[in-house]
């Protein structure tokens, strides 16, 4: 198990390595974005710095896990099948797009902290905060759109699915991200990422049950 | 299942129950308004009380202290009654305050042979200009409100601000309840259709379910903006309930777009089933944990989803209950309509 | 045709009565707030009944396809 988990994420590694152009356009698209976002704002503000970077990875985020398994083609699908156990195939999902997302939002705070300011007051705790979305992001983006490569008109069809979905995990992030912004003080920052670490566990639980599901076509 | 007729005719007489007692009941005659709100010691006040569903009219005997927190009161002189809403209850305020603080809030309490005792929380605020505590506390007497009357007819609390409309926990709250009941209920029939792909009544049930879960979604959400425009100020003030039972829409919408997006019939159920469930589950923590960090201005909030101990009293209890059973089962009602419908469908295009 | 008058006629509805609201703003909100906040309940049930009168009208809707479908059988 842990051994085809391994080689499926080096897969999506190589493949990803291959195809480049593909990575490079969605780290353009951040890039564009929070470009125009600064432009548009043109302010020093914390709490607005807050909330266009939190929107800005939640897009980023959407585009770059949509690649995972939107864009593969279902008889790709079926070889893997036939190849890895579904839960192998899932949970490598899960590592490399967590990592990629963690990447992302990573260049997305070198980009935004270049072009405005670093308003980062706990640095541990906004690392912390961007690697629990990260792996936020991952698990519902990467699930939803196992579910949405299922119809037509894919990419909408992710947005709708999974922005809802993300709410309660987002108004736990955005808080934790405003203590770590110093903006709020609330001493029981602990609370909060362990109730993130549960939403996590439950929705990985549960998409463990499911995902067989989806793939007996 | 469910084949008999008779659970929907308790349904329907749950909520006729529910309506026509909520409705009639009266509320519990209190206090509106006290006018002026603010009096200096050494006056002889006159306060105008305007009560809410009174009948002050009705006796003659109706006494009216002012207190404070910790009890030191004073009778009032006499009391003059106007007419059934309105009256005047004549104070001396003796010289000094039983409080080394310059502006004391006093409480009106008012007490009616019939209509029971009524209070006014800090009606009056009392200014002194010299302070003396020890000589207050001599003016001012302890243990003097005595013999209150006891109003033991059926009547609903009454409330400034909400007054009539906490009927509305009637008729607005339940919906909540069943919709969370009823999204239960889908979520039950996706996991048996899972289960069960063959049986396509399961995913007809599934698709039953939800519709009639968001159909009582934005009647929660519409009704719940009627009355807090009228309670809170404004339709929409981004509470934390309001937001989950949008998102609860949301989710449940994208459902249905989902189930239009796939054109295999055996896939659509299938993946809608995933979703349904993955659904549900994402939005447990938003139900039963988020509430809990957030205030709300709903009732209840601060460490507990539901209705505090002190927003239901037992009259309001004996009518709450039984239209949250009669909402869930009229949800069933519906959406047992709406998957039979559904089955039909499918059968006449199998054929 | 008999769809599009139905439309027409319900946006008429529903204009009439914004135009209603629109024009005595003052008078609604009177009717809202006397007697105790009364009417806000009446309101509330009135939207109820609203709701469950337009899932009717759907289900009913549903019933006359599926009737077609059957008399083009």
């Amino acid at each position: 198990m842990l051994k085809e988990i391994k080689a499926l994420i080096q897969k999506d590694l190589l493949l990803d390595w291959r195809q480049r152009f593909s990575l490079a356009s969605v780290i353009l698209y951040l890039a564009c974005t929070i470009f125009i976002v600064v432009i548009a704002t043109q302010s020093n503000n914390p709490g607005l710095w807050n909330a266009v970077f939190w929107i800005v990875v939640l897009f980023v985020s959407s585009n770059a896990v949509a690649k995972s398994f939107i864009q593969e083609s279902d008889r790709q699908r079926i070889y893997y099948y036939t190849l890895a156990n579904p839960i192998a195939v899932l949970t490598s999902k899960y590592i490399y797009n967590t990592l990629i997302l963690f990447v992302l939002s990573m260049i997305a705070f070198g980009l935004l902290t270049f072009f405005t300011i670093n308003p980062v007051r706990l640095n541990g705790l906004f690392f912390l905060t961007l690697f629990l979305g990260a792996t936020g992001f991952s698990i519902v983006f990467t699930f939803t759109s196992s579910i949405a490569s299922a119809a037509s008109n894919r990419n909408t069809l992710l947005a709708i699915l999974s922005f809802p979905l993300l709410l309660p995990m987002l108004f736990t992030l955005l808080k934790l991200s405003q203590q770590s912004l110093g903006l709020i003080t609330d001493t029981s920052y602990e609370t909060d990422i362990l109730i993130l670490v549960a939403i996590d566990l439950l929705l990985v639980g549960v998409s463990f049950l499911l995902f067989p599901y989806l793939w007996k076509d | 299942m469910i084949d008999g007729w008779y659970w929907k005719f308790i349904g329907v007489g749950l909520i006729i129950y529910s309506m026509i007692v909520g409705m009639l009941v009266p509320l519990k005659p209190s206090i509106e308004l006290v006018a002026p709100s603010a009096a200096k010691t050494g006056q002889q006040i006159n306060l105008e009380v305007t009560g809410y569903n009174t009948n002050y009219s009705g006796s003659a005997s109706i006494r009216a202290w002012l207190k404070d927190e910790e009890g030191n009161a004073v009778l009032s002189k006499n009391v003059t009654v106007i007419n059934a809403q309105n009256l005047v209850a004549n104070f001396d305020i003796p010289g000094f305050l039983p409080s080394s603080d310059r502006v004391v809030p006093f409480t009106l309490i008012l007490d009616h042979p019939v209509d029971g005792a009524m209070v006014s929380p800090d009606a009056v605020f009392i200014t002194q200009d010299s302070i003396s505590k020890v000589e207050g506390q001599t003016l001012w007497q302890k243990d003097i409100i005595n013999d209150l009357t006891l109003n033991t007819a059926f009547t609903f609390p009454s409330m400034s601000l909400i007054r009539e409309t906490i009927r509305n926990t009637f008729y607005h709250v339940p919906l909540w309840f069943a919709m969370v009941i009823i999204f239960g209920a889908a979520v039950y029939w996706s996991i048996k259709y899972l289960r069960n792909p063959q049986s396509y009544q399961y995913d007809n049930r599934a698709v039953g379910f939800t519709s009639v879960g968001i159909l009582f979604g934005i009647l929660g959400t519409v009704t719940g903006a009627l009355w807090a425009r009228f309670v809170w100020g404004s339709y929409w003030s981004w509470d934390i309930k309001q937001i989950v039972t949008a998102v609860a829409l949301l989710i449940y919408m994208a459902y249905f777009i989902l189930r239009n997006a796939i054109e295999d019939d055996d896939r659509k159920g299938r993946v809608a089933a995933v979703y349904n469930i993955f659904a549900f589950v994402a939005l447990i923590p938003l139900i039963f944990v988020v509430p809990r960090m957030m205030d709300s201005l709903h009732p209840g909030n601060g460490g507990n989803p539901g209705l505090g101990a002190n927003d239901l009293d037992n009259s309001m209890r004996m009518i709450f209950y039984p239209a949250i059973i009669g909402w869930i089962i009229i949800g069933l009602w519906l959406a047992n309509v709406r998957y039979r419908l559904l089955d039909i469908k499918y059968n006449l295009m199998n054929k | 045709m008999n769809k599009i008058y139905r439309i027409l006629a319900f946006g008429f509805c529903l204009l009439f009565l914004t135009n209603l609201s629109g024009q005595n703003e003052n008078q609604y909100n009177e009717l809202m707030t006397h007697s105790g906040k009364f009417y806000n309940v009446v309101g509330v049930l009135v939207i109820i009944f609203i709701g469950l009168m337009i899932y009717l009208l759907i289900i009913d809707r549903k019933v006359k396809k599926l009737e077609n479908q059957i008399h083009s059988k």
